[in-house]
């Protein structure tokens, strides 16, 4: 599937070097094989469940799958909630914004929205982590919980504060990174929805300032919104990955950053098909809210 | 064939009044202001930075803040940060800029053809572009960076392979709405060849369109090429300002160096903020409706 | 305190709303815009007054002062009294009270004019349910009995707005301008945007209205043989300014301004002797107005007084009030 043997990385002199060896680990990872046969079997192996994804080389001999299944909880944990933060205030804000454009909070809004959105994701990270982390001590620097969890102890409603407490900064660095693209948008789309007539309607038929922003405008503005929280979630993600490497959080990003580290190949590629699967998932999802939402779509 | 193109809906005169009112917005003129300054500064490295970043032996002391003989302090290895920084304008803005050149003229090439052509033509490129638009953009870039190997180049491509569907489809819908115009039929009555009206009609009136997209884009190339530094996964022998953070984030943490991590992200959110400006200005002057 | 007193209906030739002196002007990216010129008219009760004019003559802004639904950057001057209430100068509390209650509108488009994302049921009850008491089940009765008015089946009430036909989202619209018993409404364009068989039931309906419950209306349109069926007395304007006002009879048959016999000689005529049919020629003005009258680019009757000095209005052989100097000559030149 990809371009070169693998097993030319792995069996790198330091680890492995009879030929026998070699060859016998080909024979094990099904490279001996023609590119048909393979391809045939990767097939089959992901659409099996549990998908076997191959044996990660960091981990040897766990699955990939099961490897990516212990990290994957805490990304969605991270990616979920912040984005769920990120829409509330990034909506909020829009409708404030958008319903008095060209005022003074509109234009700073905008100002600090722009600077928000050409901050990486990760230096935002480093810096709060410094702050908040290092110097103040207010939040660890590290990691999910202060326990190790395993299937014999698995998280209970007791660690929630300790959780909470770990996940505080990266989940305040992804919502402040990402929330300017929300803001944003849902602000321009609330000028475009004030302008429209059934707007002048609400006003005439003497209904509240109030009762116009959110009854009628803000309604109709949530609609894109949802899409762009679907189209957002790629860009979400990405962030996600670079802020666990900088907090260590056990999330997938995390893991991949091993992976690339150790050139895991299997796991990389596991790591990208399940990360892709999912965010592929939630933008279906999003799309069917969207379809439950809109009226004028028939679903 | 002459009468339908001054017909055209590009009036030049509205152009240079409209180029003239970017000169004069304030914003693009911060805008401006940042890009110029950064581009000099990059241009003229080797004679406006104090040291070579690669000077070996290393000119200071290692971690040394910020003071009258290192502006912005040094790095773990005694090198001084501001020369960094110089250097690393470079690389960080040459990277960007080419993949914001490759990325839009990809995209505006995918965006037009299928835009025009529509049918089998349209349905093809938007699969293509579909498919990596659903991709989440960093874990694509990991898994291709991993293959092809760390190096300036690989960065490039990745960051070019995934935002070239963003501006291909925002091309793309331009396009169709252009389509339905008048002007285009009438072109096309008169016997305007496909290439002839692709490139005298539809790009002179998608300029606006493109050129806000593609200054936005450098900003999204630098910092992704910080991105893919910072994991590892650019060169790491040259000096940018991800290469940087890539090395802060293993070194300056514990050894209390806030500058070397202050720095450079500094350097990316500025020159990013002033491609920004510059698009929005863009946008705002040449798209009536958005003046406030 | 109510904003108006419903008792003083009593009096019918007491002037139900009147505009004077009402001019406005918007702020636009190229400098402030006088869309509206001292403008004054009066509408009694049970009355249509017809607002006839090209677009962009200002009748839609008149229309909507009268509501105070411009944007806070528009300047309004003069007065608008409703029962001898300056509009204008409403509390935020007298304004949405006054709005709908007193007056309502059915607005120019009415296809955009209700939300997308609510039931036509909701948005009625909605309008009831902001003025009034009435609990949910008695504003839903009342939607429906609205909705059967206007021939619109009461199943149909909990519809989204895209499921109605053109001409039935106009009736849906109307029927919820009519839900609180308003004393005046003012119908912009009604009638434009549907085909001549629903603009004949729509005409019928309004009239209707009018003979039944006593409403008056304002009735804006370009069209001046709409126009022509429906109101009682009619105003023309041009460039923001009235040219002439009077009679429906007067106007369609003895017009006293150039521009109103142009308007009037530019409808076809199903009956009567074929004439050809003449068009008006040049384009309203733009921001830069001519001097003297604002017609006299355009009027085949304009003499040197014309490009000089602004004619007022003054009472016209016919009965009307109208601005143009050929009155000072008894306006013999107007030709019939």
């Amino acid at each position: 599937m990809m371009p070169g043997n693998p097993i030319i990385y792995f069996a790198n002199p330091h680890i492995i070097t009879s030929p026998a060896a070699v060859h016998a680990l080909e024979q094990r990872f099904g490279l001996d094989k023609s590119v048909w046969v393979q391809f045939d079997l990767y097939l089959q192996n992901l659409l099996s469940w549990p998908p076997n994804l191959g044996v990660s080389y960091i981990f040897y001999p766990t699955p990939v799958f099961t490897v990516i299944m212990q990290y994957l909880p805490w990304t969605l944990f991270l990616v979920g909630v912040a984005t769920v933060i990120t829409a509330v205030i990034g909506i909020l804000v829009g409708i404030w914004t958008g319903s008095r454009p060209g005022s003074k909070i509109d234009t700073s809004a905008i100002s600090i929205s722009m600077v928000l959105w050409t901050m990486p994701f990760f230096w935002l990270g480093i810096i709060l982590l410094w702050i908040f982390g290092l110097s103040l001590h207010m939040f660890p620097i590290g990691g999910a919980a202060s326990r190790g969890f395993t299937a014999q102890s698995p998280p209970m409603i007791a660690d929630v504060p300790d959780i909470l407490w770990h996940a505080f900064l990266p989940m305040m660095t992804l919502v402040i990174a990402a929330y300017a693209g929300y803001s944003l948008i849902m602000r321009n789309t609330m000028v475009n929805e004030l302008s429209q007539d059934y707007v002048l309607m609400a006003r005439a038929k003497g209904l509240s300032e109030r009762a116009v922003l959110f009854r009628h405008a803000a309604r109709n503005a949530m609609l894109p919104m949802i899409t762009l929280i679907g189209l957002n979630l790629g860009y979400v993600v990405s962030g996600a990955l670079l802020v666990e490497i900088v907090f260590a959080y056990p999330g997938v990003g995390y893991l991949t950053y091993r992976a690339v580290l150790a050139h895991d190949f299997p796991l990389l590629q596991g790591l990208f098909f399940i990360v892709s699967l999912t965010v592929v998932a939630a933008n279906y999802i999003a799309d069917l809210a969207y379809a439950f939402f809109d009226p004028r779509i028939k679903y | 064939m002459q009468e339908i193109e001054t017909s055209v809906s590009v009036d030049s005169s509205k152009t240079s009044t409209n180029l003239r009112r970017i000169l004069h917005d304030r914003k693009a003129q911060a805008g401006f202001g940042i890009i110029l300054f950064f581009s000099f500064v990059a241009l003229t490295a080797p004679i406006v930075s104090p040291y070579s970043p690669y000077a070996f032996p290393a000119p200071g002391r290692p971690y040394t803040p910020p003071g009258r003989e290192f502006l912005l302090g040094t790095d773990y290895l005694g090198e001084d940060i501001l020369s960094e920084i110089i250097y690393g304008a470079r690389v960080s803005m040459l990277v960007g800029i080419i993949v914001a050149i490759l990325s839009t003229g990809l995209g505006t090439l995918v965006g037009v053809l299928a835009g025009y052509y529509g049918h089998v033509v349209d349905e093809g490129l938007m699969r293509a572009t579909d498919i990596v638009l659903i991709l989440p953009p960093l874990p694509l870039m990991i898994i291709l960076a991993a293959y092809l190997g760390p190096s300036l180049q690989t960065v490039i491509f990745v960051l070019t392979i995934t935002t070239w569907p963003l501006v291909a489809r925002v091309v793309r819908s331009q396009t169709l709405s252009l389509k339905e115009r008048p002007f285009t039929d009438s072109a096309r009555v008169a016997g305007a060849s496909d290439f002839r009206i692709m490139t005298k009609l539809l790009i002179p009136n998608l300029a606006t369109i493109i050129a806000a997209n593609a200054v936005l884009m450098v900003t999204t190339a630098i910092v992704g090429e910080a991105s893919l530094d910072f994991i590892g996964l650019g060169d790491i022998t040259v000096v940018s300002w991800g290469t940087m953070l890539y090395w802060a984030q293993s070194y300056a943490i514990f050894n209390g160096a806030w500058w070397w991590v202050i720095a450079p992200g500094l350097c990316i959110v500025l020159v990013g903020l002033g491609f920004v400006l510059i698009s929005v200005s863009i946008e705002r002057i040449f798209n009536p409706r958005l003046r406030t | 305190m109510t904003a108006t007193s419903r008792e003083d209906k009593s009096d019918d030739h007491s002037p139900l709303l009147e505009a004077r002196n009402l001019s406005i002007t918007y702020a636009s990216t190229s400098g402030p815009v006088r869309a509206v010129d001292n403008v004054s008219f009066i509408v009694r009760k049970g009355e249509v007054l017809g607002l006839a004019g090209e677009s962009g003559c200002g009748k839609t802004s008149v229309a909507l002062s009268l509501m105070r639904l411009h944007g806070p950057k528009t300047r309004i001057e003069g007065e608008i009294l409703f029962h001898g209430k300056n509009v204008l100068r409403m509390t935020r509390a007298e304004l949405q009270a006054y709005r709908w209650r007193d007056v309502s509108m059915i607005p120019q488009g009415s296809m955009n004019a209700l939300d997308p994302v609510m039931t036509i049921q909701r948005q009625i009850v909605e309008a009831i349910q902001g003025h009034t008491r009435k609990s949910s089940s008695e504003a839903a009765q009342m939607t429906k009995r609205l909705l059967t008015s206007v021939s619109i089946a009461p199943s149909r009430a909990h519809d989204y707005p895209h499921e109605f036909s053109g001409g039935m989202k106009q009736r849906a619209v109307i029927a919820m301008a009519l839900a609180l018993e308003p004393q005046l409404v003012i119908a912009d364009e009604p009638t434009t945007a549907l085909d001549v068989i629903v603009q004949r039931q729509l005409l019928n309906l309004l009239k209707y209205l009018r003979e039944e419950l006593m409403i008056s209306f304002i009735f804006v349109s370009h069209d001046l043989s709409v126009i022509g069926e429906i109101a009682d007395r009619v105003a023309v304007m041009y460039a923001g300014k009235i040219v002439e006002i009077g009679t429906r009879d007067a106007i369609l048959n003895h017009p006293s301004h150039p521009y109103t016999e142009a308007l009037v000689k530019s409808v076809p005529r199903v009956f009567g002797k074929r004439e050809e049919l003449t068009p008006i020629p040049g384009d309203p003005p733009t921001g830069l107005w001519p001097t003297g009258c604002s017609f006299n680019p355009r009027c085949k009757y304009a003499f040197n007084l014309c490009r000089v000095k602004e004619p007022q209005l003054q009472q016209s052989p016919s009965g009307s009030d109208a601005a143009c100097h050929l009155i000072d000559n008894g306006n013999k030149s107007l030709t019939r």
